[in-house]
């Protein structure tokens, strides 16, 4: 690897040797969490802390939300709405079960990405070490891309039946909310194009066999 | 591969060992051993002018064509 390659390369491996770290610590404390929970929340005053992902308005999907203008109609807009809006409902509840399934959906979700980090850590330290064509870097990479494909369909799915499950529960006024369903297309584009990724490396792969086994 | 190579014969011949051989011609004793047990994919002709230099030999003493669908010669 040129040296300027390898110093870039170690950067990024300590930015995401940090990330990991980072990413680590907090899998283990929200699992810590969800797994105490039950006793933590037993006690009469503890609350626990809630995030869904919601969407605003009455639908899932393209939800829509019209928009009053302030004073008399001039004329010159009509029929202004908000569309597509995104948010996140936060609360405290002391209800054990409200909290638990958002919270293990978080664990999953660091669970899922320290899972990549730790691919991609074994990608650099294989590309450290003047290997970046070996089988196990390509299997990595074939891993990472598939997963991006699977979460971008996953996602939606589990945030979608969380959500619904959470807001079934809680009797809210004041704006129209609704569990979001989003496909995430630009996690399955990227997973597409680690894919491409993994297929020239195999290639690279076999290249550097023809080479290694030409006397 | 229906190409094979036949260093063993050659250094019976010659009455020369691998490790000679490797140090004469200059290349390693794992490179040479993948090039006598026929897991080579290609030889650069720079190795095979090594080669038929210190054997004595002609390219074609060194290198054979085995139809793998009879396991004989097929010379036409």
């Amino acid at each position: 690897m040129p040296g300027r390659a390898h110093t870039s390369a170690h950067i990024v491996k300590l930015w995401i040797d940090v990330s990991f770290v980072v990413a680590f610590a907090g899998f283990c404390l929200l699992a810590l969490w969800l797994a105490l929970s039950p006793m933590i929340m037993a006690g009469p005053n503890s609350r626990g802390d809630v995030a869904i992902p919601v969407a605003i308005g009455s639908r899932s999907i393209r939800p829509v939300v019209a928009v009053q203008e302030a004073g008399p109609a001039s004329g010159e807009v009509a029929n202004p709405r908000i569309v597509d809006g995104r948010g996140e409902l936060r609360f405290e509840t002391n209800s054990w079960s409200l909290q638990f399934f958002p919270n293990l959906v978080r664990v999953f979700g660091f669970g899922v990405v320290l899972y990549l980090l730790y691919l991609v850590r074994g990608i650099l330290r294989s590309a450290l070490a003047g290997r970046p064509f070996a089988v196990d870097c390509i299997a990595r990479i074939r891993i990472i891309g598939l997963s991006l494909i699977a979460l971008g369909f996953a996602i939606p799915f589990i945030e979608y039946s969380v959500a619904s499950n959470v807001l079934a529960r809680l009797d809210l006024a004041g704006l129209a909310i609704a569990p979001p369903f989003d496909i995430r297309q630009e996690t399955v584009f990227a997973g597409l194009l680690v894919l491409v990724l993994a297929s020239i490396f195999g290639y690279g792969a076999r290249l550097e066999s023809d080479q290694s086994l030409t006397i | 591969m229906s190409i094979y190579v036949n260093l063993d014969l050659m250094l019976v011949k010659r009455r020369m060992q691998l490790t000679e051989l490797a140090h004469r011609v200059g290349i390693t004793l794992a490179n040479l051993s993948i090039l006598k047990t026929n897991k080579a994919r290609a030889i650069r002709f720079s190795t095979l002018d090594a080669l038929c230099r210190e054997l004595g030999c002609q390219p074609g003493d060194l290198l054979e064509y085995r139809d793998q669908r009879t396991g004989t010669q097929n010379i036409s």
